[in-house]
């Protein structure tokens, strides 16, 4: 079996296995390390990600390995890959965080892009209310710090 | 669902992305975000990331623009947003803003009645700085320039030199003043 044909198994945090390519399987930087150090087991586990974002994970990373096998007529399956990725992000907040998350742990760095600037496209015009309860953080403002804050801010770029 | 939560500096990663008028309000999320907006390695940081924001002055006002350089376009309207126009947010009346001045990405503004104010168009934080001319005085020219000096590594010490040409009391009289503020207010260290 050539190189490129070999394939990979990974195991999600359920035990459920999802077979790939090595190619597919190098676009975790994680994994091609571990490859790289000599780990030639042919099922790898990955215990932090579940079924159903490391499935996603995978389906992005096995479109962007063909979007990048195939030669030529390169400004085409750009806008293509383009396209892919912004249907690919446009998901539930918790499934976003998550996809973050997996890229983070896996290293898919052009994942973590994405996921990265959608949530900063979608909250950069929110209350803090909102944006408090997606990143499940707690007002840790008095009234009158707040208000010191605001002083500090007295003017601003108004849409 | 839950939403599961994010460290620190993924959190971080996402805020060094959102453009820089967003950060006014994002602020006010919680301390640990206001201070991150404040914090020197992050403003670099995000600088690189922002789309290009320039600032721009006509009439009275001060009016904010993004440039996009990704991607081809062929008018020039494709490539620039605007993006806001600067307004007190205290004041219901505008100020009027007569002259601007730039440094490191601090704008220093004198108003129509001879006031200075120093801006950073990135958090929206303002300082008035507080004149020393006497009251009662009638400015008939004045002049500024904003500079600074290093202090250490991560502090910059801004100065701003102006100079005064006014009445007191029948006499006119030219003053030269130096002006100095701790840049970690506006920037953090």
């Amino acid at each position: 079996m050539s190189e490129s044909n070999k394939k990979i198994s990974l195991i999600s945090s359920e035990g459920e296995a999802f077979e790939v390519s090595e190619a597919v399987a190098r676009e975790f930087e994680i994994v091609a390390h571990m490859l790289e150090d000599g780990c030639s087991g042919s099922s790898i586990p990955i215990t932090t990600v579940d079924s159903n974002i490391l499935g996603k994970v995978i389906e992005y990373c096995t479109k962007h390995v063909e979007v990048g096998n195939v030669e030529g007529n390169s400004e085409k399956a750009e806008k293509d890959l383009e396209e892919f990725d912004k249907r690919f992000i446009a998901v539930e907040m918790n499934t976003l965080f998550s996809l973050i998350l997996a890229a983070n742990y896996l290293n898919v760095k052009g994942l973590l892009n994405i996921g990265c600037q959608k949530v900063a496209d979608t909250i950069k015009d929110m209350k803090p209310e909102e944006v408090r309860s997606i990143f499940n953080i707690e007002n840790d403002y008095t009234p009158a710090e707040e208000e010191v804050v605001r002083k500090e801010n007295e003017w601003a770029f108004q849409p | 669902m839950v939403i599961p939560s994010l460290p620190w500096e993924l959190e971080s990663e996402i805020l060094s992305r959102v453009p820089p008028t967003s950060v006014k309000q994002l602020r006010f999320t919680c301390k640990r975000w206001n201070a991150l907006f404040k914090d020197y390695k992050f403003i670099k940081n995000h600088l690189c990331k922002a789309a290009t924001q320039m600032v721009l002055k006509k009439d009275k006002s001060v009016y904010s623009f993004s440039f996009d350089f990704h991607g081809i376009h062929n008018r020039y309207d494709q490539l620039i947003t605007f993006t806001g126009k600067l307004l007190s947010l205290k004041d219901s009346e505008d100020v009027e803003i007569y002259k601007t001045f730039h440094c490191e990405g601090l704008l220093l503004c004198t108003t129509k009645d001879n006031r200075l104010v120093v801006w950073n168009p990135c958090t929206g934080q303002t300082r008035w700085i507080q004149s020393r001319l006497p009251i009662n005085s009638y400015t008939e020219y004045q002049t500024c320039f904003l500079g600074y000096g290093n202090k250490n590594k991560s502090c910059y010490s801004f100065k701003i030199l102006r100079f005064t040409d006014y009445y007191h009391q029948t006499e006119r009289v030219g003053k030269f003043e130096v002006y100095e503020f701790d840049v970690r207010i506006f920037q953090g260290s």
